[in-house]
């Protein structure tokens, strides 16, 4: 039972990343590999302020998330000013830059030892030491989290922002500010980006670098990939399976350094078999 | 006062000259169209307006602003709409969302908005978008209106990129080559669409090599060859002129 709940818990976390990037990728067509940047810079800003400060939950949680958003503005300057390949180039680059930091900034980040023993929260007095309350919280915000983007892609807005993935020159002829749009949907994910990294660090409560590198941004990709490009529930379903897919396999009776190695194959055959014969992923409408 | 002015414009693409000191007005509610070879620096002209690309020296007016270094949204925000070559509605949404997009031309919405007030339209744009429903039926397209775009013909692909024109409402229409492709039939509509525009006050620009619509449908004619113009006038009489025989009607 404890296990279904972890599983279930890094599935909501998992979730809130795969919609937030989805809503930069499928929706509005930016193709950054940088989104596990932003949850780690999420989870770091939680885990040192909790840490560090001594502030609490809530106020260390929404920080972390604005330091996220204040990074993500920043960062998105050079990022958003390439398109297509040049841009999903500079994202990785920025994904190298953000994980070097981790590394060396030690007198801030503790360099590779990362940080340990990061309190679990405690809200209104509940402590969420147990883990079926820190499930409610991680549904409760992805409930949020899935009610926000789905009125910002149903609402005019969320046509502007199709309108940009499908032809950024079309749209500018037709007087929308492109790139004022693309700015602000890139910070929006990398907020959500980081409030997922926040909810990571504070139930695993130990957080290292190597969590952050280039890989996971991958997975989440890849999540959304599977679910489909534009698709909500797609991101979601995407989420769970990448997050499940791994501890069946052990399940299945692999040995867990092995099941380790396995994932990677069976993640990069997902890839394969998507952008062969469903490029639009499970539940997306939408080719890459 | 002319609506629009386009003075001294050059532009090179290494070394290669697309636009040379060209310079014409188009007055408030003309039809011009602009003929000339493959190459002549027609499209780029296009581009030079919109500020799509950058100019090498020149000057644009429109409505006696200089918009030479405006942005690209701005210009088409101030009431200038084009069409690209071959242009082709966004595929990957729908004939509707297609046209909301054009006609929220102008329009900033921001993402405060989206959890307020969220209706797409005013009221006085409800009456404008009732008339494109109307055009929707009398092109044939009046049951697409929830099928993507990719999903539509070539032909009324072109018909909705029109549309979108009309639901734009921007006073000046830079049309490239709205005609090209199109079976007979659809372009009378195209044209009617281009006369209704016309009659509703509109000033177009219009690219086109087909010499008997743009006999029929243009007020003036602007010639150009190598990214110069070489004869600007009525029809009749730049036809006759030689220089426009040698380098592009008599191929
Ligand atoms: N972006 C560009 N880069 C390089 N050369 C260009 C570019 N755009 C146009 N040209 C060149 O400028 C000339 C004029 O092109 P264009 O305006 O498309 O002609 P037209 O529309 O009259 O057929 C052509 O020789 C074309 O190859
Ligand atoms: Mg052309």
């Amino acid at each position: 039972m404890d296990f279904i709940v972890q599983l279930a818990i890094y599935s909501a976390i998992a979730s809130i990343a795969a919609v937030s990037l989805n809503y930069v990728v499928g929706f509005t067509g930016i193709m950054s590999i940088s989104h596990a940047s932003f949850y780690g810079i999420g989870a770091y800003g939680t885990a040192l302020l909790l840490t560090k400060t001594g502030l609490s939950f809530v106020p260390a949680l929404l920080l972390g998330v604005l330091i996220t958003g204040l990074v993500a503005a920043f960062a998105s300057v050079p990022i958003l000013r390439l398109r297509e390949d040049s841009l999903m180039l500079v994202s990785v680059g920025f994904a190298l830059i953000i994980h070097s930091l981790m590394l060396n900034w030690q007198s801030l980040t503790n360099g590779p030892r990362g940080v340990k023993s990061i309190p679990r929260p405690e809200i209104f007095g509940i402590s969420l030491t147990d883990k079926n309350f820190y499930l409610v919280l991680c549904l409760v915000l992805l409930v949020l989290t899935i009610i926000i983007f789905y009125k910002i892609t149903k609402s005019p807005y969320g046509t502007v922002i199709k309108g940009i993935r499908e032809n950024e020159e079309v749209m500018k002829n037709y007087g929308y500010n492109v790139s004022k749009y693309k700015h602000s949907v890139f910070v929006l994910g990398a907020i959500f980006a980081g409030l997922a990294g926040g909810l990571f660090a504070s139930y695993i409560q130990y957080i290292s670098p190597e969590s952050f590198i280039l890989l996971p941004s991958v997975f989440m990709l890849i999540m959304v990939i599977l679910g489909g490009m534009g698709s909500i529930g797609g991101s979601i379903i995407g989420a769970i399976l990448i997050t499940v897919i791994p501890e069946l396999m052990r399940f299945a009776g692999l040995p867990s350094s092995f099941a380790a190695e396995s994932n990677q194959i069976v993640y990069g055959i997902i890839l394969f078999a998507l952008m062969y014969w469903r490029p639009q992923g499970l539940f997306g409408k939408y080719k890459i | 006062m002319s609506l629009l002015q386009i003075k001294n414009i050059s532009k090179s693409f290494d070394g290669l000259k697309a636009l040379h000191n060209l310079s014409f007005n188009v007055n408030d509610g003309e039809i011009v169209g602009v003929i000339g070879p493959n190459g002549a620096g027609k499209s780029t002209l296009f581009n030079a307006i919109m500020n799509h690309i950058n100019k090498d020296s020149g000057d644009i007016y429109f409505d006696g602003i200089n918009i030479t270094k405006k942005p690209t949204h701005q210009i088409a925000g101030m009431g200038i709409v084009r069409t690209f070559q071959d242009s082709q509605p966004l595929p990957q949404i729908s004939v509707q969302e297609n046209l909301d997009l054009a006609f929220k031309y102008q329009t900033d919405i921001s993402l405060v908005s989206v959890f307020g007030r969220h209706k797409f339209l005013q009221e006085e744009q409800q009456v404008h978008f009732t008339k494109i429903k109307e055009l929707l039926h009398e092109v044939g397209l009046g049951s697409k209106l929830n099928v993507q775009a990719q999903d539509l013909s070539y032909g009324q692909g072109k018909l909705l990129e029109m549309l979108k024109v009309i639901a734009s409402d921007a006073r000046l229409i830079l049309l490239d080559e709205p005609f090209s492709g199109l079976f007979p039939e659809m372009i009378k509509l195209v044209t009617k669409l281009i006369y209704d525009l016309s009659a509703s006050g509109k000033t177009i620009l219009l690219v086109e090599h087909n010499m008997q619509l743009i006999e029929e449908i243009c007020d003036r004619v602007i010639v150009m060859d190598a990214g110069q113009k070489i004869a600007d006038g009525d029809f009749k009489t730049v036809t006759k002129q030689q220089n426009v025989i040698d380098s592009y009607l008599g191929k």
